[in-house]
């Protein structure tokens, strides 16, 4: 009786505290991996970008900044844009908030980085060496979508090289 | 028996059958539990339960994996340049609450010959346009180390969750059942790399999942998608075409933290400092 009825027991609380399917695959609930797997993906590709932004698009994937994310300075593409909809506005910094978007990156800290993997600059110093006023933003030298473009264009027209 | 009988109050009669009452609680306490653990495991299989233990010694293999893919992340500190956009790009995927974080930049300023100055501001969301307050000396070292979950082949919050609420997967990601957790907080305190925090709008464990619905739909996660420098990389360390692969095939100093836990973590650094814990 007793040996049955715990059986008995054991079967109701086994019902009772295991969720469906659990051991299938190991000691969880094969649910949980599905439901985690179809979390909405936030922070889109560029891809997702281009249909409706072909020409900031195209310059973008020919400059220097090719491999970032539109959302690194653009915010959630999931915020602006579902099921074919747009549904909210993206942020572009700009004036400072520019700068300092740039100079998160860009910024020459005591870091010991290669130069092949990031231009760093220290501000100030930059614009000295290059005579520029001081309270010039980046994007009146740089076009941020691709940095050197006018950089480029402007050597071009003077007749000095890239390295010049 | 004689003390049993007198605290007892009864007779030698009434001491016989408190013993043979207590016998039968514990006979039925014992049955219960071994029946109950058994009633649990069944499920499992025995074969389950054996391969599962041999891929856990073996580091993560594959024996368990219907995908045959054996996922690691690689940060290579050498690029890292502490700008916090992975931690930007991984608050804006998940909406993680302030002041909690799934992933971080750690900064290490060395002084002299041994003085190490650690700190993470935000979590590093905001950079480090600042030396900190703590070191107004000449650094004579400065270094990044973003940090993350660990993914171990042995994880310590597996291991201590009572209701089987953290798990690890066939593809070897540890995940959180949201549905199952209690809110008790034992893995929070289990973790050796501090990768996981109770969230305050749900009171369930949360924590990095190497981007596993970004991963299932064949993207990356959104850290290695965002950083600048490639200083965050993922992959199948079994693809020859991956560039994990190709770099953890290399003889370079490749380190894991904290290796004497025995979690067996599939987080790799390339170029991590001493310094660093």
């Amino acid at each position: 009786m007793s040996i049955l009825g715990l059986i008995l027991l054991g079967i109701v609380a086994r019902l009772v505290l295991l969720p469906e399917g659990y051991g299938s695959e190991g000691l969880y609930r094969p649910g949980a991996v599905q439901e985690e797997a179809v979390r909405a993906v936030r922070v889109q590709e560029n891809d997702s970008c281009r249909p409706c932004h072909p020409l900031i698009g195209k310059l973008h994937e020919q400059g220097e900044h090719k491999a970032l994310l539109c959302e690194n300075c653009h915010a959630v593409g999931g915020d602006h844009f579902l099921n074919d909809m747009v549904i909210g506005g993206m942020s572009s910094p700009c004036g400072e908030a520019l700068d300092g978007s740039c100079m998160r990156c860009h910024r020459q800290m005591d870091v010991a980085v290669d130069p092949e993997i990031i231009k760093l600059i220290k501000g100030p110093d930059h614009l000295d060496k290059l005579r520029v006023r001081s309270d010039h933003d980046c994007d009146q030298c740089h076009h941020v979508h691709a940095p050197l473009k006018w950089v480029r264009e402007a050597r071009a027209m003077v007749g000095v090289s890239d390295g010049g | 028996m004689a003390a049993r009988t007198a605290s007892g109050g009864n007779g030698p009669e009434g001491g016989r059958d408190a013993d043979l009452r207590r016998r039968g609680f514990l006979r039925l306490v014992l049955s219960g539990a071994v029946g109950g653990s058994l009633l649990l495991v069944i499920p499992m299989g025995a074969a389950r339960l054996l391969s599962g233990a041999q891929e856990d010694e073996e580091g993560g293999g594959t024996s368990n994996n219907p995908a045959g893919r054996r996922y690691v992340f690689v940060v290579d500190v050498t690029r890292c340049i502490g700008c916090g956009t992975c931690c930007v790009a991984d608050r804006n995927e998940f909406m993680v609450p302030d002041g909690y974080y799934r992933t971080w930049v750690e900064r290490y300023v060395i002084e002299g010959l041994d003085e190490v100055h650690v700190d993470s501001p935000q979590g590093g969301l905001n950079g480090f346009a600042q030396l900190p307050e703590a070191c107004p000396g000449v650094a004579r070292d400065l270094f990044f180390v973003p940090k993350l979950c660990n993914m171990c082949a042995r994880p310590s919050c597996v291991q201590v969750c009572p209701v089987g609420a953290t798990f690890r997967s066939r593809e070897g990601f540890v995940l959180v059942d949201a549905k199952r957790c209690v809110g008790c907080a034992y893995c929070v305190e289990a973790c050796p790399y501090s990768a996981r925090f109770l969230h305050p709008l749900h009171k369930t464990a949360s924590k990095c999942t190497w981007c596993f619905h970004r991963v299932h739909k064949g993207l990356e996660p959104v850290c290695v998608r965002a950083c600048p420098t490639g200083a965050r990389m993922f992959g199948d360390l079994d693809d020859p075409d991956s560039e994990v692969g190709r770099l953890l095939s290399r003889p370079e100093a490749v380190a894991v933290l904290k290796p004497e836990m025995g979690n067996k973590p599939s987080l790799y650094y390339l170029g991590l400092r001493r310094e660093v814990i």
